[in-house]
């Protein structure tokens, strides 16, 4: 009978260790990942050209687009006028090189006073890859060393708002 | 010392030594079956690729799934899937099917769904809300069952709506589940101004089916 612990050990052994492995397998877990990735377009338009279209009521008048690279830099434009209100049309050709649509919104400019800026043609949207023209019109009254600069905004084309 | 091994003591030894070794030779048997099968990474819950997909889309919204493949385009892992919403903008949206399927002889359920995101001051998550619901394709009765939805819930409270749906819901094998998920951004645009992306996973973790003690159990 100095046996029968050991039998009874081995036994015990044995279905402790099926009881661990039916444990295993009923806390058996498995998961999923949904990885969601989010982004919205990146807005990169660049003036390709600018050109003085119309100009009236000027004694004299020098306009030119300065070019870095492919894009337009900087427009200048040196107006002498008379006593009537000068004005002028720039016509500029404007590619989106981003991943949306755009449209222009308006022009930002930084002089007070009687100074018109304002976009009197634009395209309804801008689509990636394309060129479009935007038509600004500039008129002043009778001035005398009047300097200004403008900015052309331009925001993502919403197709639902 | 002299260590004398009794004859039940040398029983036990053996014994032992042959579960080892069968235990050793069935994995590796196993490993050599199951290198090609579905089977093969244990996975008892697997998505269906070709029946997940983008539902619907705002206007020039770039939306898509993906898969993990090898390079000759196969995939490779069907527990992963990637929901990818490009160019959102204020008011878009962008929803999403996804179906995974129970391959096991097992009655599985949800035990819980897990949400991760990172939020900084670029990211988009308060700006997005997540609308849908959840179907169970029923195994040759070719129905589904809407287990429950949701509507207009923020990305913090994803997970436990999701896990109030799923909860207690047996998926028995061959069965098909499909949540259909919905992302739809804010509409103001000035909210916007300065953010750029998000990502987040969601973890659905499945486990085996236990029906509660109130419950029985339908007899096929």
């Amino acid at each position: 009978m100095g046996g029968l612990p050991h039998i009874g050990t081995t036994l015990i052994v044995l279905i402790v260790a099926l009881g661990l492995m039916g444990t295993a397998y009923a806390s058996w877990t498995q998961q999923f990942n949904i990885f969601s990735a989010i982004s919205t377009g990146e807005l990169n338009v660049e003036i390709k050209d600018a050109v003085l279209e119309s100009s009236s009521s000027h004694k004299s008048l020098s306009f030119s687009a300065r070019k870095n690279g492919d894009a337009v830099d900087e427009v200048q434009m040196d107006v002498v006028t008379n006593s009537k209100p000068f004005s002028a049309v720039v016509v500029f050709s404007v590619e989106n090189n981003g991943t949306i649509p755009v449209i222009c919104t308006g022009v930002d400019q930084t002089a007070a006073g009687d100074l018109t800026v304002e976009i009197v043609a634009a395209p309804p949207l801008i689509d990636v890859g394309e060129t479009e023209p935007v038509t600004v019109r500039v008129a002043k009254g009778y001035c005398d060393d009047f300097e200004f600069s403008a900015l052309l905004k331009f925001e993502q084309y919403n197709a639902v708002n | 010392m002299r260590f004398k091994i009794g004859r039940y003591k040398s029983l036990l030894i053996i014994a032992v030594v042959s579960l080892i070794i069968t235990g050793l030779s069935f994995a590796m048997a196993a490993a050599e079956e199951f290198k090609n099968s579905d089977l093969a990474y244990g996975s008892l819950m697997e998505l269906v690729p070709d029946e997940c997909g983008v539902l619907d889309a705002s206007p020039d919204v770039l939306a898509g799934v993906e898969f993990q493949r090898d390079k000759h385009g196969k995939i490779i892992n069907r527990t992963d899937i990637n929901l990818v919403a490009a160019n959102i903008y204020a008011g878009a949206h962008a929803e999403f099917r996804i179906t995974a399927q129970n391959i096991s002889d097992l009655n599985l359920s949800v035990d819980r769904y897990k949400l991760a995101y990172e939020a900084d001051e670029y990211s988009l998550a308060d700006l997005i809300y997540f609308s849908g619901a959840v179907k169970i394709l029923r195994y040759g009765e070719q129905y589904y069952d809407e287990l429950g939805s949701f509507k207009s819930v923020a990305l913090t409270e994803l997970d436990d709506s999701l896990t109030a749906i799923f909860k207690y819901r047996e998926i028995k094998p061959g069965e098909k589940i499909v949540l259909e998920l919905n992302q739809q951004f804010d509409n103001e645009q000035a909210k916007f101004a300065g953010r750029t992306n998000l990502t987040y996973k969601l973890m659905p973790v499945f486990v085996q089916y236990f029906p509660k003690s109130d419950q029985t159990t339908e007899s096929e």
